[in-house]
């Protein structure tokens, strides 16, 4: 299974048409994937709190969005998180690759690894880690679990699904 | 050129177009002039007013959008305006009401205030139409062709300083109750579906 395609299609199941991203090497073949897909609007973004409000934003135009980012971007925009789409109950999809897990092996991600899912535990923000293929198809019940709850939805995407053996 | 008189222009000029306000100043002030649900007022995530604006310009082509930005938060995202050109929404225009400081907390200096040309920075990320307007009647020449012309475009607006705390009321609804009020609006004047049968 090539599991970028997977992911992209389980996005379109999703209903998702619009993307905004800053790319982390895990999912950088999955943007590319959706930026060459034309029934969707891709958007590159300069930081990724962009990409949280731009999905935002599109939640009211009655788009349904998706943020990609990796888990360093994520912590930069845990403000936004908070005090836009928290404060206001706006839901948000984001896409993270799970960096600083035990299988990383990158000193710069370890902090990103043991402090990320203990944020979204105290801002009670749900997530799901996908580390199989056959977990794939779960995603449209996290979109629609992210839909339900009215908050950030995060799908983070494990090592061994992303990379396999590749160093 | 006072905020006040420069967002009654905008709001004389706006048309159909649904808003979207930086937090503070530029919320207030909008919502002082308009009232209007159709706009959404930022409470937080001070510098991406303009990315979610970009969002809903994006979703809605058929829409236009206006985003009521202002120095303060332009600052915090100054990234902001290389999404914007590169995504070339030709439904979107980004207005800055300027007035070099922090005004909601008291009127103090903006950071580099009185160097930062915005116009040339705009330019720079590839807004070919960018321009700076300090006058009012000028404003009030202009703002006909500036409300045509497609987007995007660029507009800052030079105002006046206010000394101390501007103490204009921000609107009188917020969180949860902001969204839902600004998403009606949207569904009843665009005819489009934000929230499913069952209301979210």
């Amino acid at each position: 299974m090539d599991v970028n395609a997977e992911l992209h299609a389980q996005l379109k199941k999703c209903g998702v048409t619009l993307a905004a991203s800053l790319p982390d090497d895990w999912v950088a073949p999955l943007i590319e994937r959706i930026a060459a897909d034309n029934s969707m609007r891709h958007v590159r973004v300069a930081r990724e709190a962009e990409a949280i409000a731009i999905c935002s934003g599109a939640f009211f135009g009655g788009v349904r969005a998706a943020a990609l980012m990796g888990a360093t971007g994520l912590l930069t925009c845990t403000g936004e998180l908070a005090t836009l789409n928290l404060r206001h109950a706006i839901p948000v999809f984001l896409i993270v690759s799970q960096r600083g897990s035990i299988d990383d092996h990158r000193i710069y991600q370890e902090v990103q690894g043991r402090k990320t899912k203990p944020l979204l535990d105290m801002y009670d923000f749900p997530y799901q880690s996908i580390e199989r293929p056959d977990d794939l198809s779960r995603i449209p019940d996290c979109y629609e679990t992210c839909r339900l709850q009215k908050r950030p939805f995060v799908l983070f995407l494990a090592r061994q699904l992303m990379k396999g053996d590749l160093r | 050129m006072r905020a006040r008189e420069a967002i009654e222009v905008l709001a004389a000029h706006r048309g159909d177009a649904i808003a979207v306000c930086a937090l503070g100043m530029a919320a207030n002030e909008w919502w002082a002039v308009t009232k209007g649900e159709d706009s959404f007022y930022m409470h937080g995530a001070m510098g991406f007013a303009a990315s979610f604006a970009l969002g809903l310009a994006l979703s809605l082509p058929q829409a236009t959008v206006w985003l009521i930005n202002a120095d303060g938060s332009l600052c915090m995202n100054l990234g902001c305006l290389l999404t914007e050109a590169s995504q070339g929404a030709r439904n979107l225009k980004h207005f800055v009401v300027d007035n070099q400081v922090y005004q909601t907390v008291g009127a103090l200096p903006m950071v580099n205030q009185g160097r930062t040309d915005y116009v040339a920075i705009a330019r720079g990320a590839g807004f070919s139409r960018a321009r700076m307007i300090d006058d009012l009647d000028d404003l009030k020449r202009q703002m006909p062709a500036i409300a045509a012309e497609d987007g995007p475009t660029f507009t800052v607006l030079r105002v006046a300083p206010e000394t101390g705390f501007l103490r204009t009321p921000p609107m009188t609804y917020e969180g949860p109750e902001m969204k839902y009020r600004f998403g009606r609006a949207l569904e009843r004047k665009l005819g489009i579906t934000v929230f499913g049968p069952q209301g979210y």
